[in-house]
């Protein structure tokens, strides 16, 4: 039978493409809204929440407050965390904590500037680079000994130790280059000497760059232990988990510098410990265990993280009711479209009825008609608010200035989405004819047919 | 075959209560070709209807075959219909925007399924004359072939009663009468039982029996032997007879 009202509906559709075509527009016109503001909606959350405010990755801190308050995080508190449920990886970071200042830049201005460093350690695993070879510890490994550079292969150098090393591999934060371009870039165009030349700087550009690191002395003082001792830095990548002002290396070179220049407890100390979870659906209750039951801080970008995703599904929530908004008026117009094909269809629809038609054949023709609508519908809206999306990418890529974490796409998709609007669309038409088609099955036979 | 007993029917409710079918009773055995008379208003139409399923709201009893109507639900309603009645109206009722054979093969979207209908399609409407029009859509066809088709159709699910309101009412006097042949034609080789409503006098004088109604009564049942039988000779006559009537 459903073959059989299938073949009916199609008809019937095609009879009236004219008023099916008037009925979808509201349709198409909703579902685009609901597509374009649920992916604009995910795209924000995706941008915020994974590159500004990582969610799933919760900062443990030194406590503040409480009975663990002053302790400092080591190996043992790494090891502690490692076995809370949910917790996929603990990753230990560790802060320089001595002066220290870098040299270099004559490959790009024609000559060397100095700057302070601030510099801090992560495990190398944390960082995902094209390839993952290079923001590796080379300093754990003894290289042959030399008199200059010529004796060193393979891109190491002669360092100070009479050594060949690796530089010192970092990444750094994307948003440093796009705070460069955006502030310190256009504020020194306007200055005098070597700073008026600082040019604007791309990513794929300054990966290789290599300066000089000064540990032990900056401008701001000298370190009480140690001598200081001057190693070449490599610029291997940028990374999210890399610190905004600064420069981040495998956690190894901060542990050794660290104990040659502030002593071994230095290097056994870390600054925080980042804590990922298996997915989003752990952050609640780990966030829960490291704060009330094991007396950890979390650092402030995780509360900021909590509140800029409520915001953010706020936001999309009012979106979306717009777009239902939207939805509900085109109901009410497909309603009153069926209930003028019903009244105009009457004595067809009674004809039905006197040819072996049940009532639920005719609420079930006139549902069918509403549901290939809605799919019908629902499809060019989710097609057209896909477009849309492309267009306003397209736009906001070439058009607006870059800004920190200005993300590559404003819109992020999920397969669901499609399925649901799709879903929404057909239950929307479904709504609108419901009414028509309890009427239509209700049509009295005997008097439509006789013309009464 | 058709048992009708005290069937009663009302339009409106308190003062403005109007009794369309009064108590009638009535008993059609298979085979038969019956015309049912009466002015407008006089309830014939609903007595049709009423015996066709399509008005289901009666006081009395409706038995087709011994099988009670009067408390079908609407499923097994339609499937009797289904299965026993073809109707042919006055109006034709055939869809437009569908050709000939595609509104003579209609039924075939409910009730049991028809193996190849097309195949089904073709064969009646060539029963019918129409076999060079079956593509041609019910604005490209006359009157007469309108309701060919609307006959062709009444077949489709080879009914054991065909239910006739006013088959002539909307052709001229020759076309009504090629239609009444095809009638006569299809009660006397295929024994399909005809009721036909009409309110012109030499039209039910071509049925074998006449059903008179008036204000919802049944005012004679009586058997009638058709004049002619010869198709000119009846055209003849019935032509004559208009015109007197006229």
């Amino acid at each position: 039978m459903s073959n059989r009202i299938f073949s009916l509906v199609s008809q019937s559709v095609k009879r009236n493409k004219r008023d099916f075509i008037f009925s979808s527009i509201g349709i198409i016109v909703g579902i685009g809204t609901l597509i374009f503001f649920t992916a604009l909606g995910a795209g924000v959350k995706e941008t915020v929440l994974e590159k500004i405010f990582v969610i799933g990755q919760l900062e443990v801190v030194k406590p503040s407050v409480g009975l663990f308050a002053g302790n400092q995080l080591s190996d043992k508190d790494v090891n502690r965390l490692t076995d809370i449920d949910g917790v996929k990886g603990v990753f230990p970071k560790m802060k320089l904590t001595f002066p220290t200042s870098a040299r270099g830049g004559k490959a790009l201005i024609g000559k060397d500037i100095w700057a302070e460093l601030i510099a801090d350690g992560i495990p190398p695993e944390l960082v995902q680079l094209d390839d993952p070879n290079v923001f590796q510890d080379f300093g754990a490994i003894d290289g042959p000994a030399c008199e200059t550079g010529k004796d060193c292969k393979d891109g190491t150098y002669c360092s100070e130790e009479k050594k060949c090393e690796m530089p010192i591999p970092v990444v750094i934060s994307p948003t440093l280059v796009e705070i460069y371009n955006g502030s310190i870039h256009t504020a020194m165009s306007g200055a005098s000497g070597a700073l008026s030349m600082l040019p604007k700087l791309e990513k794929k550009s300054l990966i290789g760059l290599e300066f000089e690191g000064v540990f032990g002395k900056s401008y701001l003082g000298r370190s009480s232990k140690g001598k200081t001792e001057t190693k070449r830095m490599r610029l291997v990548g940028f990374s999210d988990q890399a610190i905004t002002l600064g420069a981040t290396m495998p956690i190894g070179y901060v542990k050794r510098l660290n104990a040659k220049f502030k002593g071994q407890s230095a290097s056994e100390e870390y600054h925080s410990i980042l804590v990922e979870t298996e997915s989003n659906e752990y952050v609640a209750e780990v966030s829960r265990i490291l704060k009330d039951e094991m007396g950890y801080s979390l650092s402030e970008k995780f509360e900021q993280a909590e509140r800029a995703g409520l915001l953010i599904f706020l936001m999309t929530l009012v979106f979306n009711l717009i777009s239902l908004i939207i939805l509900a008026i085109a109901a009410v117009n497909i309603m009153h479209t069926f209930l003028m094909l019903v009244l105009e269809r009457k004595r067809e629809l009674a004809l039905m009825r006197a040819v072996g038609a049940t009532r639920s054949n005719i609420r079930m023709l006139v549902l069918g008609e509403a549901v290939l609508l809605g799919l019908i519908g629902g499809s060019v809206g989710t097609l057209l608010g896909f477009i849309s999306t492309l267009v306003v990418d397209l736009v906001f890529k070439n058009y607006v200035v870059d800004f920190p974490f200005k993300p590559d796409s404003l819109f992020a998709f999920e397969p669901w989405m499609f399925g649901a609007a799709i879903g929404v669309s057909i239950l929307f038409c479904v709504l609108g004819a419901a009414i028509p088609a309890i009427r239509a099955s209700r049509i009295d036979p005997a008097s439509a047919l006789s013309g009464f | 075959m058709i048992d009708v007993k005290n069937v009663s029917k009302f339009y409106g409710e308190g003062e403005g209560k109007t009794t369309v079918l009064d108590k009638v009773s009535l008993s059609i055995d298979a085979g038969e070709f019956v015309a049912i008379i009466g002015t407008s208003g006089s309830g014939k139409t609903t007595l049709l209807n009423t015996i066709g399923t399509l008005d289901s709201r009666f006081e009395g009893s409706l038995a087709i075959d011994g099988k009670e109507l009067s408390n079908l639900g609407d499923q097994e309603a339609a499937k009797l219909r289904s299965k026993h009645f073809g109707f042919v109206f006055q109006q034709f009722n055939l869809l437009d925007h569908l050709s000939a054979i595609e509104n003579v093969i209609l039924p075939r979207f409910f009730g049991e399924v028809v193996q190849s209908p097309e195949n089904l399609g073709a064969e009646l409407l060539k029963k019918v004359g129409l076999e060079k029009k079956i593509n041609a859509r019910p604005p490209e066809l006359s009157g007469g072939q309108k309701q060919r088709i609307a006959i062709a159709r009444a077949l489709f699910r080879k009914p054991k009663v065909i239910l006739c309101d006013e088959p002539t009412g909307s052709l001229d006097r020759k076309t009504g009468l090629e239609i009444l042949d095809l009638f006569t034609e299809l009660n006397d080789k295929d024994n399909i039982t005809l009721i036909m409503v009409t309110h012109e006098e030499h039209i039910a004088k071509l049925a074998r029996r006449i059903i008179r109604m008036e204000d919802g009564k049944i005012v004679s049942d009586e058997v009638n032997i058709p004049e002619v039988a010869d198709r000119a000779l009846k055209l003849d006559t019935v032509t004559k007879r208009g015109d007197e009537n006229e």
